[in-house]
């Protein structure tokens, strides 16, 4: 029968686990550098890009629905509340921001994308077609929210100039 | 392994030439950009007036709508410490971007002097000394911060000064309680946010495991001299008037940047996740309190670590959530991961060269696990040759300083010197600073919120292509003001070849930049007044 040993820290196995962790982090690192991904992968460039604007447009999303949840809060409770419209018009310019970045990066997307494809091999053409419609979908998507931004903002500067002129109730 | 104190360290001197290159070189490679070149401008002032004046008669320095100085235009947002260094700097070598970051590179310098020096004189540790010089002196981050012309090398020097002194025999001896003293009264005249909140974290961790070696009637005495050396600057600049600033609903935000930049920049979350459970088994199991007595060093990084934790915790109230509010950090984690590198080193070699070739080259451990986690912070407009992804960051930086970068103040700079006459006004959503400290224009807008008179039309304008909004995000003055301005038909666009950059050469890892996109997501425009040729003002014909 074999007797248990308590586990020690100077176990090879550890020293070999801590190892191996360490070269997994500088194998995947090696690989993520941007000089060797646009090597593995030639669509690398606009991947990063589109992932950024999706990354973007989550956090727009998030924030129009708070400013509208604010809002309504606001308009309940039927008392000027300094605090809250602080909120809300920061999400606003946070909101316009990020708005404005993403037509910008949609836009040039758009051109190279739209250039590129008409120099690339046919073996590229797909996945290059495949970006420029997702890009496409980006834009229409960013075109509501710019409807939807400019809804909250009108309301946010009803409740601005309400909380200014009438400290009393809305 | 430890090292005969007086015997000279040829690989330490070796890496202080490195460091001294990567501080110095090309000092002048990018221009001041906004913040640097408030203190720049403040330093000439000082050279004319003989103090800080934020107006000196053609333009006013302020980024705060004018809040900074009173009505004898004396600068009182800041401590004027920075300023004055800088003013030297003009002084002896005539004002110029060189001689403005000169001081504070060689600050950064002795910032890893007297990091090798701490542990090496204290712990007697060569390697943990090398080890945590390298990691300062290597690091992009304190690199960048310490190449600019404001406080950041100047407060983290005294920070470094105050553990130095700290863990000198200062209960007995004066000289190094005197140190203690120096340290934390020039900290708060170098920038007093990391005087409040520094202070702060090493009392409470000083008290948490050094109580046994404060002397009561000592520390009080210590105490009570920090307290003078500060009144009279308490009350000169006006903190009070800065409270008002202070924004409740940005501390949740505020403590999850913090997080990030630590884990991103500084101290990456697997090494400071098993240090975090080391010190929780040495402090908490029985016997622990006896075990961290005994090993001095770890007892000494865990109050470190406690520092950066309390300090994160107290700055995440301040108004502003900036990476410049942790530079005076770097050095503290420099040590807390030089030492890790040793604990490792002693139990497997292997290892321990992996994690100094990850930690010393590479970005990777900080930034590959928190992608993992989705709690990578990157801002939207970013670029794969940037800090926030994975790299080789001294190739980057690098990069930057041999083959150079299109600035964005550099290009407004030389446009304006080529193409406009002294005394020519300028309004510029931001900016402004830069083209007040290199050209000889009246340059008005950015945050300063003073316009040209009513019914005066600017020569230049520059609508930035970021637009700016102010504390109560409501639009800057200056971008207010150019809304009114009939753009299309009194002035000419010149659009230049170049991006329009949010900041320049801002040092923040977050945003730096160190080789530029191509092609640009946005062109600089300059819009020049029709009649320019014409007429010095024009009133407005509506």
């Amino acid at each position: 029968m074999m007797t248990p040993k308590p586990l020690s820290t100077s176990s090879n196995w550890g020293k070999w686990l801590l190892a191996a962790f360490l070269v997994s982090i500088l194998i995947r690192g090696f690989l993520q550098i941007p000089e060797i991904r646009g090597r593995i992968s030639p669509d690398f460039p606009w991947n990063d890009h589109i992932h950024q604007v999706r990354m973007e447009y989550g956090k727009v999303t998030e924030k129009l629905q708070r400013v509208e949840a604010n809002l309504e809060k606001l308009k309940n409770d039927g008392r000027p509340q300094p605090l809250r419209m602080h909120l809300i018009n920061k999400d606003v310019v946070s909101i316009t921001r990020s708005l404005r970045f993403m037509d910008a990066r949609l836009a040039s997307l758009n051109t190279e994308l739209a250039i590129s494809l008409l120099q690339a091999p046919s073996i590229q053409r797909a996945s290059l077609n495949l970006h420029l419609q997702e890009v496409k979908a980006l834009q229409a998507d960013c075109g509501n929210y710019h409807r939807n931004l400019q809804e909250v903002s009108q309301k946010a500067q009803y409740f601005q100039a309400r909380l200014q002129t009438k400290p009393g109730r809305f | 392994m430890s090292w005969d104190l007086r015997k000279s360290d040829p690989l330490f001197l070796a890496l202080l030439a490195l460091v001294s290159f990567l501080l110095l070189y090309n000092l002048d490679y990018r221009p001041f950009w906004q913040d640097e070149a408030e203190t720049a401008c403040l330093a000439r002032n000082v050279l004319k007036f003989g103090t800080p004046r934020a107006f000196d008669g053609i333009n006013l320095i302020s980024q705060e709508e004018g809040r900074e100085a009173g009505a004898d235009h004396l600068w009182r947002w800041s401590p004027w410490m920075q300023i004055y260094l800088t003013a030297g700097a003009f002084y002896l070598a005539q004002p110029s971007t060189a001689a403005g970051r000169l001081p504070f590179a060689v600050l950064g310098i002795l910032c890893v002097c007297l990091t090798y020096l701490l542990i090496k004189r204290h712990f007697r540790d060569l390697l943990w000394a090398r080890l945590a010089a390298a990691l300062l002196g290597l690091s992009v981050p304190f690199l960048m911060y310490s190449r600019q012309c404001r406080y950041y090398s100047l407060a983290t020097i005294l920070v470094i000064g105050s553990l130095y002194a700290f863990r000198m025999d200062w209960q007995q001896r004066w000289g190094p309680a005197l140190l203690l003293l120096i340290s934390f009264g020039l900290l708060f005249h170098a920038n007093y946010l990391l005087f409040f909140t520094y202070g702060a974290a090493f009392l409470a961790a000083a008290i948490l495991l050094y109580h046994r070696e404060l002397p009561v009637k000592r520390t009080l005495l210590l105490a009570a001299g920090v307290v003078l050396v500060v009144l009279q600057g308490t009350v000169f600049f006006q903190i009070q008037k800065q409270g008002g600033m202070f924004d409740l609903t940005r501390i949740a935000s505020n403590l999850q940047c913090y997080f990030q930049d630590l884990f991103q920049f500084m101290a990456p979350l697997p090494v400071i996740g098993c240090l975090l459970l080391y010190w929780l088994w040495l402090a908490a199991f029985p016997g622990g309190r006896e075990r961290l007595q005994a090993d001095r060093e770890a007892r000494f990084t865990m109050f470190l670590g406690l520092i950066v934790l309390f300090n994160i915790l107290i700055i995440s109230l301040a108004p502003q959530g900036e990476h410049r509010y942790l530079i005076h950090l770097y050095p503290l984690c420099a040590m807390v991961l030089g030492w890790a590198v040793c604990r490792v080193a002693a139990y497997h070699k292997v290892s321990a060269v992996l994690l100094a070739f990850l930690l010393l080259f590479t970005n990777w451990l900080h930034l590959l696990p928190v992608t993992r986690l989705n709690i990578q912070l990157r801002p939207a407009d970013n670029s794969p040759y940037m800090l926030t992804y994975p790299n080789f960051p001294l190739k980057l930086y690098l990069s930057e300083l041999v083959y150079g970068y299109p600035d964005v103040n550099r290009n407004l700079i030389d446009f304006f010197q080529a193409q406009a006459r002294p005394g020519d006004t300028i309004v510029t959503t931001y900016g402004d600073l830069p083209l007040q400290f290199y050209t000889s224009c009246v340059v008005f807008g950015g945050l300063q919120g003073r316009l040209p008179e009513a019914g005066e039309l600017p020569k230049f304008v520059v609508k930035r292509w970021h637009t700016r909004w102010n504390r109560r995000y409501d639009l800057t003055k200056s971008e207010a003001f150019i809304l009114g301005l009939r753009l299309a038909g009194d002035y000419e666009p010149l659009v230049l070849p170049f991006a329009d950059e949010e900041f320049g050469n801002r040092a923040d890892p977050y945003y730096h930049r160190f080789v530029p996109d191509a092609p640009p997501l946005n062109q600089l425009i300059i819009y020049r007044l029709r009649s320019y040729d014409d007429a010095k003002t024009i009133k407005h014909l509506q």
